[in-house]
């Protein structure tokens, strides 16, 4: 299992023994899933401060040769246009390497935007860790149609 | 200052506030806004709606550059908070802080104005003393009107 480090400007697989770390943009430390894709933690206010860091951070993974992530929203507290802006632009660098980007997401708030912005029929979206798929795709959370 | 408990529709109560235009400075609209829908009686709810609608308020702008100044003002009256918002340009800035003139941030309009059309009643743009006005107003739930 690799894991990086929390920072913006490369990803750095952890030394065995290295202390966590968490950045100010509040993109933390990357896990894998058990299919093998990076899963990248996102945490706090995911607004006009934090895009920039979080699109580099991003596209970082995939040209890392992950065309397939999942970026975990279950600690983030709000998610403004912008962040969506990144969500978006990233799922098309994703689909352009024929990946996918997924989200995983259990805040009603976030949901809520994402059902607002038509963009809960675009990315598939996973309620927990556990429903990440360990080969292939998952059942998606299911939606209020 | 009014009186959180009685409400006074023909004595608005007015906030106003001035900040660099920095985007690591967008929390203070976000957090002007949910006091006053707070001290408006809104429910949590609707002071989570209005805190994401602010953000999308500022973040409208087409183009903002460093150095400028945003501008906001916040009123409450009979369970109806009105926020307009405006940006100054400035030709100087903080070295730490950007080149001025630099371009900070430019929206993704489309996805703003579907939060915005969601999350108030009503929003606009408009042109005064020759730069652009945005704003926004939502009425609380149980507002008599």
């Amino acid at each position: 299992m690799t894991r990086y480090v929390g920072r913006t400007s490369q990803l750095e697989p952890l030394r065995a023994g290295t202390r966590k770390v968490r950045n100010v943009t509040k993109v933390s430390e990357d896990h894998v899933s058990e299919d093998k894709a990076p899963i990248v933690v996102v945490e706090g206010e995911v607004d006009l401060a934090v895009a920039p860091s979080l699109r580099e951070r991003l596209k970082g993974v995939v040209a890392e040769g992950h065309p397939t992530l999942y970026v975990d929203l279950l600690g983030a507290t709000f998610l403004d246009s912008t962040a969506l802006g990144v969500l978006v632009t990233t799922r098309e660098l994703c689909h352009h390497n024929g990946g996918e980007l997924n989200l995983i997401v259990d805040n009603p708030r976030i949901l809520k935007v994402l059902e607002i912005t038509g963009l809960a029929d675009v990315f598939p979206i996973y309620q927990s860790k556990k429903a990440v798929p360990t080969t292939g795709r998952a059942d998606e959370v299911a939606r209020d149609g | 200052m009014a009186d959180r408990d009685v409400e006074s529709p023909d004595r608005p109560e007015v906030i106003s506030l001035s900040f660099p235009a920095r985007a690591d400075l967008v929390v203070l609209a976000r957090f002007a806004a949910a006091t006053l829908a707070s001290r408006a009686s809104f429910d949590v709810e609707e002071i989570e709606d209005l805190r994401l609608a602010v953000d999308e308020l500022v973040v409208s702008f087409e183009s903002v550059q460093a150095g400028g100044t945003v501008h906001m003002q916040c009123t409450h009256t009979g369970g109806t908070v009105t926020i307009e918002c405006s940006v100054e340009p400035g030709v100087t800035t903080h070295p730490s802080e950007g080149v001025a003139g630099e371009e900070l941030w430019g929206a993704d309009v489309e996805l703003s104005k579907l939060l915005l059309d969601a999350l108030v009643d009503e929003h606009g743009r408009e042109y005064r003393e020759g730069g652009p006005c945005v704003w926004l107003r939502k009425h609380r739930a149980n507002a008599v009107s």
